[in-house]
């Protein structure tokens, strides 16, 4: 028989067995929260968006002409011929019905997870969202 | 707001997590610390000297010697102090360790559960 460790690195390198646990019962809970009607409706609603041509060429447009005005932005050097270019741009993508589902659907999964995360944080004591990412909660 | 179903999910999660040694000598150790007042005003006198440091380095001008020195002793002192740096390991240990443990959640989940619920400043 094969051992779950063998297939997963993270379960590999865990030394202890309770650790071993946390990261079954992470898996576990990942899986929970896949079968949620919100993750469903994110699923639907970013296929829905991939599949819709009007969408995408709205998204390009408006990432392009952010590449192209990538500095100024950085640098609050904006004109306002350039931001009332991007505002056109960004509304256009946000009226464009594929869109606002993807964006709706995605707000939705996010305060789900946003809510789990409070609760392991109560329970353990220590900032969960914080924490979960490696390098702190802006690292890679 | 959660369902019974899923708030029992992640409830679980936290459980199993307070098992684990990484998290449980967190805990211990945190709670050593805020029970030793003289450690805590160890750690408040790092950081206030820690901050002036900066706050000199930003400006451009070097720190005095004096606050050199003073900082200098407090990172001693902080190097000595039992509670603090069982502490200092076990906040390391631990933010080594959740990453994983989400990391194992967006595996199973197939999107990546800490960006999802990271701080709107991140």
């Amino acid at each position: 028989m094969v051992s779950a460790e063998a297939h997963d690195p993270a379960l590999a390198a865990a030394s202890d067995a309770a650790e071993i646990d946390a990261l079954v019962a992470g898996g576990t809970f990942g899986a929970r929260l896949g079968a949620t009607p919100e993750f469903a409706a994110l699923l639907a609603a970013s296929a829905a968006l991939t599949a819709d041509s009007v969408a995408q060429d709205a998204i390009a447009a408006c990432r392009e002409k952010q590449q192209d005005f990538r500095v100024e932005a950085a640098m609050n050097l904006l004109t306002e011929e350039q931001a009332v270019e991007l505002d056109r741009l960004m509304n256009a993508m946000h009226a464009v019905p594929s869109v606002v589902s993807y964006v709706d659907a995605l707000s939705a999964f996010t305060a789900l997870c946003q809510d789990t995360s409070a609760v392991v944080s109560g329970l353990i004591g220590i900032d969960f969202a914080a924490n979960s990412r490696s390098g702190g909660c802006c690292g890679g | 707001m959660l369902t019974a179903e899923i708030h029992e999910a992640a409830a679980e999660l936290g459980r199993s997590l307070n098992q684990a040694p990484a998290v449980s000598a967190y805990r211990t150790t945190r709670a050593a610390l805020d029970a030793d007042p003289g450690a805590l005003a160890l750690m408040e006198k790092l950081r206030r000297l820690q901050q002036a440091f900066i706050a000199a380095q930003q400006s451009g001008e070097s720190a005095a010697p004096d606050a050199m020195e003073d900082l200098r002793l407090v990172q001693a002192e902080v190097r000595h102090n039992e509670v603090i740096m069982a502490h200092l390991r076990a906040s390391n240990e631990v933010k080594a360790f959740l990453p994983l443990v989400a990391a194992e959640v967006s595996r199973e989940l197939g999107a990546d559960y800490a960006k999802l619920i990271a701080p709107t400043s991140c």
